[in-house]
Order: structure tokens, then C-alpha cells, then sequence
């Protein structure tokens, strides 16, 4: 298990834990929760990872607060 | 049951005449469409997801039409939460603007709605956009899982509007409103619970996703990828950023405003003015108090029809192109990491960058930052360090004149530490935490052009509206000074400073006077003293740096105040002074020992 902001472009994770309440909280919101795939389209600056067909930029500051398993 | 808990006894029996309608919805839906179609008029726009905290309400007949900030749920993680929950629990009605290209996200908050009991009719907007990307929904299901009305509009091309008036006026009509101290205490266990709750709603947003929502690859899906390698994506930010300083700094600022200025306003205008008081006024004082160098009949229309009105609109030009491409979220997330350094997120390029052009419409457009926390820092960086086009033009003359790289080094190396530090001391010592990014990312799509002249038009006018009275204000504030000679007597008290301090020789004092009404009148009349070769390498780069760190020029403060309040312009304000004259010290002794 990792965080996410050490995720590799093109590799594709599940969540699996976020660090405070407020970040799963935030992260739920836009449909980022446990046992969610995901895949990383891009690093630069900000994660921006892709959920079903939607696509969302992560900063640093939450990244590093969410766990991912690789797959 | 619906009926008895809907119409409890505390007091919530008393129907009030006129119904209030809430637009709601997640940002950059389209919400301020839906409030023009309403009633007529278009106030503003978010620009950027998470922009707008002022409510605009608007009655038609006895409805009433408000606007709220978007947001993403209900809950007190930020201001706009706060603001849209007081406002949505107290509604009649409420129109749900959802995205239809992006439901999976939407429609968290529209569950959350019908959760807490409150009476909705959803407007599926964006829906020829969602065509467009190859996304099929399938609204009657879509309506089973909901129960309540769901129409497809487009409100770019006023599509829709009249069904969802009709279905809204059915749901005021026939679904009695809840109490609010329910609807109150619904929100706060909810928000006790967060966690279990929030996990429950998204799992049944999934569910109704997975159920209505059929999608084919975009067909700009590999533009808007490449936009956000850190390559290509870097690079078309740079030329982005580039043209945005060169547009506005040097195009509008300088030729535009030019001729606005200086070929119209003060040739014809101000001659009229001037000609006409000269004829009809007998009194030295009053005739400078109306069209002196700060006249009341002349300055506010030459600075705002001059010079701010071009570079506002010519702002909401850019901002408007970037926002309804999709292309702005790609650039916050291209700088975001740099930003975070200094406790601002990606989305503070925009401000910075156009504090280059022009300090005072840098600050106006901290309103897209998401927080109040970020808003101080963003403004702090622009009213102490950033120099606006107005003096960066001459001062650029003035460095390339001391021959070689030096001159250089030490202005953008110094400007550049005091840019950092601030945004470091400021992130340290602000409360709270910095709002870390996390935004959705659209599909590029080509910009509308109605839409973008429509959004320059309505902004730009809007400015005007709220500008005017305080250019007045600050035309009469600085007449009085002057007239009563407070002016003179500052320029004395600063000449030791300016003498024994930085080594500088007495006439700065004016020139650092001239700052704080007008940047670019200080800059040119240190040119005066360079041309004239009486400075010498160390006092010509002192000089610099103190015009450029001293405070915000008349017209930014003004904004400064109404922007960011009383208290924290006036600390920007004094901080100025303090900061620019310690550097201004620190300088002028390392460069007299070492250059």
C-alpha cells in the first residue's frame, strides 16, 4: 500500500485508505472512496487521475493523504 | 406523515407570500444562465469551480430568484457551503442545475437534497455538451430513481427554460415546504454522521450512474491529455501565461489604454472639462479640486473608462476563452505544486500573472481563489511585490541602461526572495490549513463566442457599477490633502528617510510619494534622475526595488480595501512601507560594499 502521490502515469490502483476525515470526506464527494479503481493520466503539478470517464486533479496536499493499492 | 412532519408546530405555519426559488447546483453548471432566464438579468458569472460567494436575488412578481455559490454538497468545509446551505434551507423551491456530462459527480448534491426533504426540480443542463462526448443518459430511468421532475436543458441556447419554470411552479404549488429548524437538524446529523452518510449516498450515486449513463470515448480526450503531460503541458502554459501578460500588459495596457487615454479621453474630453470649468468657475481651489491632476469631473473617467475598463474587459476576454474551453483547471494543475510552497493551490496563477499587467485587476480576480485564507496570501504577494505594467515598462529601461546582467540578478533575485518569503511567513502564520487542490477536469470544447462576449459585456459592466464611487471617494481624499497641505509636509518628513536611510538623494522622497497616488508617474521621474546620470549603480538598483515594493498605487488600494476589508488592506498597506524601506536599507548597503 502507497499513497497516492506516488502513483506512476498510466498505472491504474484501488483506494484503499485515506489519512483524516476531511479528505474522505472531500475525496467521497467526487466519487473517490474505498475499493475505487483509478488510473493515473498524468503527473504534473497535481495528480489527475481518471474514475469511470471522469477525470480529477489531485494536489499534493491531499494526495499524500490518500492510499492506494497498485494493480 | 409527509404532511404532518412537513408542517410542524414551531412556528413554520406561516406561509410567506412570496416564494423563493433557489438555483443550486455544483460549480460551473450554468446556474447564473438559469438566473438570467429567470429574471432577466445577468449579474455574474463563476468563472472557476468555487469562485463566487455573493448571492444574488432577484423578485419576479412575488418570486424570488436567487443564485448561489456552487457547490459540491452541504456542509461547513467552506465559505461557499456555508452561504448556499443557509440560503437552500430556506428555499421554496429549488432548481438543481446538474452538469449532464458529469452526473457521477453532480449528482452527490442532488441527492443530498432530496435526502434532507426539500423540494427539487432538476435541470439536466450541458445536455447537447454531453451528446457531443458521446454520452447517453437515460432520463426516464433516471426519473424513477429520483421521483421528482428532470428536464433536459441547454442553457447556452436557452433551451428547456420554459419546462423547468412550468415543472417549478407545479412543485411551489404542490409540495409544501419543510420546516426549516428540520431541515436544520437534518443537516447537522447528517454532517455528525458524515462518514457513514456520505459512503451510503455515493454508493447509491454509483449504482444510478452505472444504471443511466452510457459513454463512448471523447473525442477530445487526447488534447486535453496532452495539455496535462508536464511537458507539452508546461510549455502551452507558458505561451498561454506569455500571451496573457503580453495582452493585457503591453497590448491593452500600453497601446490601447494609450490612445483611450491620452489620443480621446485627455485630449477631448478633459480639454472640454477643463475649458468649461476654466469659463465658468472663478476659484483657483475649486477649479483644481474639479479638474486638477486628481479632478473630480476628470480623473475617475479617465482612469476607469481609460485605463481599467480595457484591461478589465480584456481580462474577461482571456478568462472567459480559458474558462469555457476547459482549459484553465489543466493550468491550475500544471503550477499547483509551486504554488503549494507558498500556501496558495494552482489556481492563483491567474491573479499572479495578471499582477504583471495590472496590479489592481489582480487583486479583483483573487475572488476565483477558494478561500479567504488564500485570497489574503494572493493579495499580500500582489500589493508587496509584484510590479504592475505601468512601471515595469520604464523600469525595464532603467536596468538595461546599468549595462550587463547585474542589474538583473539583484531585481528579480531580490523581488523574487520577498515573494517567497511573504508567501511562506503568511501560509505559516494565517489560521487554518491551506485548501489542498482537488477539482474536476472537463473536456476541452471549443469556446462559445456568445457566450464569451456576453460574459465580458455583464463583468465588465458590473465593475464600473462598483468602481465609480470609489475613484470619487479617493479624488476628494487626495484634493483635501492637498489643499490643506498635508501632502507637502509628508513629502518633508520623508526626505531623512530617504537620506540617511537609503542613501538616496532628497527628491525620492516626492518620487516614493508619487507611488502611492501613481506607479508609473514615480517610475518616469526616476528616469528623469537616471537619464541625468547623478545615481550611481547601488542607489539606481535601491531605487528600483523600493518603487516596486513600496505600496499599491491609489487605485489598487482602493480596490485593496473593498476587496479584502479595512484590516487587512491596511496591514498590506503598512507592511509596504516597512518591508520596502528594510529591503530598500539592506540593499543599498550591500551593493555600496560589494559592488
Amino acid at each position: 500500500m502507497v499513497k497516492l502521490n506516488k502513483i506512476k502515469t498510466g498505472q491504474k490502483a484501488k483506494i484503499c485508505g485515506f489519512e483524516c476525515k476531511d479528505t474522505e470526506m472531500r475525496s467521497c464527494i467526487f466519487g473517490i472512496e474505498c475499493n475505487q479503481e483509478i488510473t493515473c493520466i498524468a503527473r504534473s503539478g497535481a495528480i489527475v487521475i481518471r474514475k469511470n470517464s471522469q477525470e480529477i486533479a489531485i494536489g499534493e496536499n491531499l494526495s499524500n493523504k490518500i492510499y492506494i493499492q497498485v494493480i | 406523515m409527509e404532511t404532518e412532519e412537513k408542517r410542524e408546530e414551531s412556528g413554520c405555519n406561516k406561509q410567506s407570500k412570496t416564494k423563493k426559488i433557489v438555483l443550486a447546483g455544483n460549480p460551473n453548471v450554468g446556474k447564473s444562465l438559469f438566473f438570467k432566464a429567470f429574471t432577466g438579468k445577468y449579474i455574474d458569472v463563476s468563472n472557476f469551480p468555487g469562485s463566487t460567494v455573493e448571492i444574488h436575488e432577484f423578485k419576479v412578481g412575488d418570486r424570488k430568484i436567487i443564485d448561489t455559490p456552487g457547490v459540491y454538497a452541504l456542509s461547513n468545509f467552506n465559505d461557499e457551503e456555508k452561504v448556499a446551505g443557509e440560503y437552500i434551507l430556506k428555499s421554496d423551491g429549488i432548481i438543481n442545475i446538474v452538469n449532464a456530462t458529469s452526473l457521477d459527480r453532480d449528482l452527490f448534491f442532488t441527492l443530498q437534497m432530496l435526502d434532507l426533504g426539500l423540494n427539487v426540480v432538476i435541470a439536466l443542463n450541458l445536455f447537447d455538451e454531453a451528446k457531443k462526448q458521446n454520452i447517453e443518459i437515460d432520463i426516464k430511468k433516471l426519473q424513477e430513481c429520483l421521483n421528482v421532475p428532470i428536464i433536459k436543458t441547454s442553457a447556452i441556447k436557452n433551451e428547456g427554460f420554459e419546462e423547468v419554470k412550468r415543472e417549478t411552479e407545479k412543485v411551489l404549488e404542490n409540495s409544501p415546504k419543510t420546516c426549516r429548524k428540520t431541515l436544520i437538524k437534518k443537516l447537522e446529523d447528517e454532517i455528525k454522521n458524515k462518514e457513514e452518510v456520505y459512503t451510503e449516498r455515493r454508493k447509491r450515486v454509483n449504482e444510478i450512474v452505472k444504471t443511466i449513463v452510457k459513454r463512448k470515448p471523447k473525442p477530445t480526450e487526447k488534447l486535453g491529455e496532452m495539455l496535462l503531460n508536464p511537458f507539452w503541458g508546461g510549455v502551452f502554459a507558458m505561451v498561454v501565461l506569455i500571451s496573457l501578460y503580453f495582452v493585457l500588459g503591453v497590448l491593452i495596457s500600453g497601446n490601447i489604454v494609450d490612445f483611450l487615454e491620452n489620443g480621446l479621453l485627455n485630449k477631448y474630453y478633459v480639454g472640454f472639462v477643463d475649458k468649461m470649468v476654466n469659463e465658468y468657475i472663478k476659484y483657483g481651489v475649486i477649479k483644481s479640486f474639479l479638474t486638477g491632476e486628481f479632478g473630480l469631473l476628470t480623473m475617475p473617467i479617465v482612469y476607469i473608462f481609460g485605463i481599467l475598463t480595457p484591461l478589465i474587459a480584456g481580462f474577461y476576454v482571456f478568462m472567459s476563452i480559458l474558462e469555457d474551453s476547459g482549459y484553465l483547471p489543466r493550468l491550475a494543475v500544471i503550477v499547483d505544486k509551486t504554488l503549494s510552497k507558498v500556501g496558495l493551490n494552482g489556481r492563483a496563477v491567474i491573479p499572479l500573472i495578471l499582477g504583471f499587467g495590472c496590479v489592481t485587476m489582480a487583486v479583483i480576480s483573487t475572488r476565483i481563489l477558494g478561500s479567504k485564507r488564500e485570497r489574503t496570501i494572493a493579495s499580500a504577494m500582489l500589493g508587496l511585490v509584484v510590479p504592475c505594467s505601468a512601471q515595469f515598462g520604464i523600469i525595464v529601461g532603467m536596468i538595461s541602461n546599468t549595462g550587463g546582467l547585474l542589474g538583473w540578478f539583484v531585481y528579480i533575485g531580490v523581488l523574487f526572495t520577498i515573494l517567497v518569503i511573504i508567501g511562506t511567513v503568511l501560509n505559516k502564520l494565517l489560521p487554518g490549513q491551506p485548501k489542498g487542490l482537488m477539482i474536476d477536469i472537463p473536456p476541452m470544447r471549443m469556446p462559445d463566442i456568445k457566450n464569451v462576449a456576453r460574459k465580458t459585456y455583464n463583468k465588465t459592466k458590473h465593475f464600473i457599477t462598483e468602481a465609480f464611487p470609489i475613484f470619487v471617494f479617493g479624488c476628494v481624499l487626495v484634493n483635501a490633502l492637498k489643499i490643506t497641505g498635508i501632502l507637502a509636509k509628508i513629502t518633508e518628513i520623508l526626505k531623512p528617510l530617504v537620506t540617511g536611510f537609503l542613501h538616496l538623494p532628497a527628491e525620492f522622497s516626492q518620487i516614493f510619494l508619487m507611488v502611492i497616488l501613481r506607479r508609473d508617474f514615480a517610475a518616469a521621474g526616476m528616469l528623469q534622475l537616471t537619464a541625468s546620470n547623478s545615481l550611481s549603480f547601488a542607489q539606481t538598483m535601491t531605487g528600483l526595488v523600493v518603487i516596486t515594493l513600496f505600496v499599491p498605487c491609489l487605485m489598487a488600494v482602493m480596490v485593496l480595501f473593498k476587496e479584502r476589508g479595512w484590516k487587512e488592506a491596511s496591514f498590506i498597506w503598512v507592511g509596504s512601507w516597512v518591508i520596502a524601506f528594510t529591503v530598500g536599507e539592506i540593499l543599498t548597503r550591500v551593493l555600496e560594499l560589494f559592488v
